[in-house]
This record gives structure tokens, sequence and C-alpha cells, in this order.
């Protein structure tokens, strides 16, 4: 179990003193670190942490290892604006934070030329004696309570990147050895940043939306696409005029002449006539096509219904067809005509034999007698 | 701490994915209500038809008759209406079985007798607005929309009644297969 100790240094490179926040097993670790640093310790302090940190529960316990500081010699930033942020880090947690913001973290230097890595980098084992280590290097392994260490590298980084910007960050991404748990977070956190600041001349496309909206494209289309299957169409239909109309209609049927091409009171008369067979209501029988030459269609004897169905609708087509060709005009039109009881689906597949041979106007006549 | 430092960090919420789908809803609503307001009605099994034309542009003035004849048994009736049984009742007790009953959107089934005053009503109405004379003919299409079972003498004393009520543009619709 890690604890959080308060230590007060003192540095006698630049002869002054800084209080740090360090996470270790015990204070002859905490004697350690600081001794290679480079540092005096002046007093070491115990610091609860888990009374801060109340809010979130104590997580499993894992490896640890804080971000270093590596003193680089010449850093361009004096020393004395270090220890007043220092002092505030070691003060409330919540007030580092904001004291500190986290901003100066992807300003990253590039990181061979400040340190040579190997040097730097074993941030877990040991803390290397830099020669003029102005920084504090901050590096605890060990188990401990996730709080406790997330609050840890918090209060330590900032606290880094403030005393020594160029420095922290470099060793935070340098290839050093970090224990696996640590490296993700840095790495973690520098994209982040990346992404809201792109650094200049990298091009990032975000192909989220993009994504979305091909998506929401193909599902649109999905929906209103219609499957040429069973789609709706119509056909066009004439009515018979009203009933005083229709008696000078037939007196121009009897006067028509044979040769005159056939408008929609065309001679051709198509008629369905009931199957009249109780246990096959609505079945059509026969189809009586009159008007150039009368002609009957009726099922071969002993063909089952569908058969016979087929078979008189084929023939009928045929003779259609034929009856077109002899009339050499494309619009042509007929009457068509049931039995009262026919079902409407046998009327319309007649209408629709009858429009495959080009007679397109169809005028559905009053249902004769059955 | 390590929570509050974590959101004072940067908070954003990303609204992208929760427009998409909000996006998504409106859409599928709006294509719902598009067919809710669409005048063929569930119950009528088209016939086929290979000949037949396509679809025209769609007629703003057009109404829709859908004629079918009342059969309790019928599975197309009782799979539209499985999750509404009392459309079911209702149409069992107005309707005798066999009975041919027309369908007109946003009104009651009605049986041939009262689709013909309905009609007759319509017109006088359309006549009031346009303020034509009682023989002027109508623009309004109706489109027939036949059950396949039908009796061919029911589907046409439809068209009649359509005819002697001025409505001269008729079309009947089918499935194109």
């Amino acid at each position: 179990m890690n604890k959080r100790f308060k230590v007060s240094c003192f540095d006698p490179k630049s002869g002054s003193t800084r209080d740090l926040m360090l996470v270790a097993s015990d204070e002859a670790a905490v004697m350690s670190l600081v001794q290679q640093a480079g540092l005096l310790a002046m007093s070491i302090e115990l610091v609860d942490v888990s009374g801060k940190e109340g809010s979130s529960p104590p997580a499993e316990s894992q490896p640890i290892s804080a971000p270093i500081a590596v003193p680089q010699p010449s850093n361009p930033i004096p020393v004395a604006p270090v220890v007043a942020p220092v002092a505030k880090v070691v003060t409330p947690v919540a007030k580092v934070s904001k004291a500190v913001p986290v901003q100066p973290v992807p300003v990253a230097i590039p990181a061979p030329v400040a340190v040579p890595a190997p040097s730097a980098a074993p941030v877990s084992k040991a803390v290397p004696v830099q020669p003029a280590p102005v920084a504090v290097p901050v590096a605890v392994k060990g188990p401990t309570t996730a709080p406790v260490s997330k609050a840890t590298s918090r209060t330590s980084l900032p606290a880094k990147v403030q005393a020594i910007p160029p420095a922290s960050t470099l060793t935070l991404g340098a290839p050093g050895d970090f224990s696996p748990e640590t490296a993700p977070v840095s790495r973690k956190r520098r994209r982040h940043n990346e992404n809201t600041f792109p650094p200049e001349g990298e091009v990032v496309i975000n192909v989220v939306p993009m994504l979305d909206m091909t998506f929401q494209l193909l599902f649109f289309f999905i929906i209103t696409f219609q499957s040429p299957s069973g789609v709706e169409a119509q056909i066009p239909l004439t009515l018979p005029p009203p009933e005083g109309q229709q008696e000078a209609s037939k007196d121009k049927k009897e006067n028509t002449d044979k040769d005159i091409i056939p408008t929609i009171d065309s001679d051709v008369t198509v008629e369905i006539k009931s199957l009249n067979n109780p246990q096959y209501p609505g079945e059509m029988g026969e189809v009586e096509v009159s008007g150039l030459a009368k002609e009957v269609f009726r099922p071969t004897p002993g063909k089952s219904l569908d058969e016979g169905r087929a078979e008189v609708l084929g023939r009928l087509g045929d003779a259609m067809k034929q009856m077109a060709q002899d009339l050499k005009k494309d619009n042509l039109s007929l009457r068509l005509k049931a039995d009262p009881g026919v079902k409407w689906e046998r009327v319309i597949q007649v209408a629709d034999t009858c429009r495959q041979a080009k007679f397109l106007g169809i005028r559905f006549e009053k249902p004769g007698g059955s | 701490m390590s929570s509050g430092s974590a959101g004072a960090d940067v908070v954003e919420p990303n609204l992208t994915s929760l427009l998409d789908l909000v996006m998504q809803l409106l859409m599928f609503f709006i294509m719902c209500v598009n067919f809710v307001s669409n005048q063929a009605a569930a119950e009528i099994a088209l016939p086929d038809s290979q000949a037949a034309a396509p679809l025209e542009d769609k007629n703003t003035d057009a109404l829709f008759v859908n004629i079918r004849p009342f059969n309790s048994s019928d599975p197309i009736l009782i799979g539209k209406y499985s999750e509404n049984p009392k459309y079911l009742e209702k149409l069992s007790e107005k309707f005798q079985p066999g009975q041919v009953y027309v369908i007109i959107n946003g009104q009651e089934p009605m049986s041939l007798g009262s689709f013909r005053n309905w009609l007759r009503d319509q017109r006088s109405r359309a006549i009031l607005e346009k303020g034509g004379d009682k023989d002027s003919k109508l623009d309004t299409i109706i489109i027939i929309r036949a059950h396949r079972e039908t009796d061919y003498k029911d589907v046409y004393e439809v068209m009649e009644t359509c005819r002697n009520q001025g409505y001269n543009q008729l079309f009947v619709r089918v499935l194109k297969v």
C-alpha cells in the first residue's frame, strides 16, 4: 500500500526550498527518491489522501509510475517561478488543476534533442541522477489505489509542467521504461490534444460524419426503393355513356362498316362467360370474341381449372394479336363484358391479355345476364 | 479530483451522433405519415397484370375507391387486422358475408348504396365550391382499387355510379408483375 508524502526539500544547486508530493511505500523510499534527485529532504509529512478523495471509491490496486521531470541545463525558465506553483500544488488538490492547466503538455519539444532517452527514461525503476538537477523526479512504482495514484500523477505533472515545461513533456513522450499502465495515459492525452489543436501541416480527416451521412442515404434509398414486382399500375378505362346515349351508339354500331377501323365504339367485344360451377364461384368459363369475326374460346374438356384458363387466355391472346395485325393500328380498343358473377381477377386477366395484344382502350360494358 | 480534473479538462459532448439519430427518426416518421395518408386500403389484394401502364405523376385530385367483398375468414382481413379485432367486429356487424363494401380514405366502410349517396354529396359539395352547374363534369380522377375476388357486377356498379355522378376519368389499379 502506497502512501502520499509531502516532502520539503532543499535544492543545493539553486539554493532554494520546495515542496513535493511523492507516492511511496514508506519514508525510506521517499528519502532514497529525494536523494537520487540530488535534493536534500528537510521534512517528510504523511498526507492522507483517502479523505480528500472520498467521492471516488478506491479501485483495484495497480502499479503506477508517475511521470518524471527531467532537468534541462539550458532551461530558460528561471527557478524562482517554479517554487511558487509548487507550493500551490501541495495544498488542496483541486486548486492545482485549475491553477496549472494541463494544456502545456501538447507543446512538445523534440525529445531526442533535449534529453538522451536512455538516461532520462528509466522512470519506474530508478530515477537517474542528473548532473544538473533542477527538476524533481517523481517516480514511484508499486501498487496503489487508483484515485490516489491518479491524484499524484496529476498534481505532480502540472507542477513539473510549470516548472520545466519542455523537459517534462519530453520525458513523457520519450521511449522509456514506462510501465504499461502509464504509457497509454500519456499518449491518450497527447492524442486528444492533437485532435483539438491539430498541429500545423497535419491534415486530420474526420470520416465519422461522412459515414453517418452515407448510412443515412443508404437507408433512404433502401426505403424508397420499390421492387419491380408488386408495384401498382393502372389501366385507364372508358365507360359506356349513360343510358340515353347508349342507344345511339348501338345504332351506330349496327351501321358500322366492317372496313372502318374500330374506335372506342369498336365492334370488337370480348365477353367473359361464367363457368357456372358452384364449386368454383367466380371462375370464367368460355370467352367469346365478337366483332370482326366471332370466335369462342373454351377450355379443352378434362383439363384442370388453371390449365384450362391458361389455355383460353393463350388462345385469346393469339387471336387478339392476329386481329390487331389485321387492323394495322396502334391504339386499338374494345368492349369488355363479363357475366355478373365473374371474379374481378379474371376480368383483369382478360383485359390484360387484350392490352398485350395492343388493344389498349378497354371499355367495360354492363354485365350480361347469366 | 480525478474525475473533476478530467471534466475540467475538456467538456464538449459530441452531439453529432445524437443529431444523426434524431434526423433518422424524423425521416422515419415523415415517411410513416406519408404511408398513412395514402388512400389505398391495405385489405385490398389487387389483381395482377402485365400490360398495365405505370403510374403517372401523382394526381393531386384523385379519389381512391377501394372495393372488396366482406369475408370474415379471409386471411388478408384477419392478418391485416389481427391487432385491431374491433375493426373486424364492426365489419361483420355491418355487412353480410360476401357483401361488397367500399372503403374511402377517412370514411367508415360503406355499402354500395351508401357509397352512391356519399358520392352524390361529394359532387354537390364540389360543384358548390367550384361554382359549376349541375351537369358539369368533374376533374377529379377516380381510381378504383378492387379486390380480386370482387364480382364483376359490383365493380361495374361502382364504375357506373361514378360515371353517373359526372366523374369521367376512371382508372383501375392493378398489381404490375
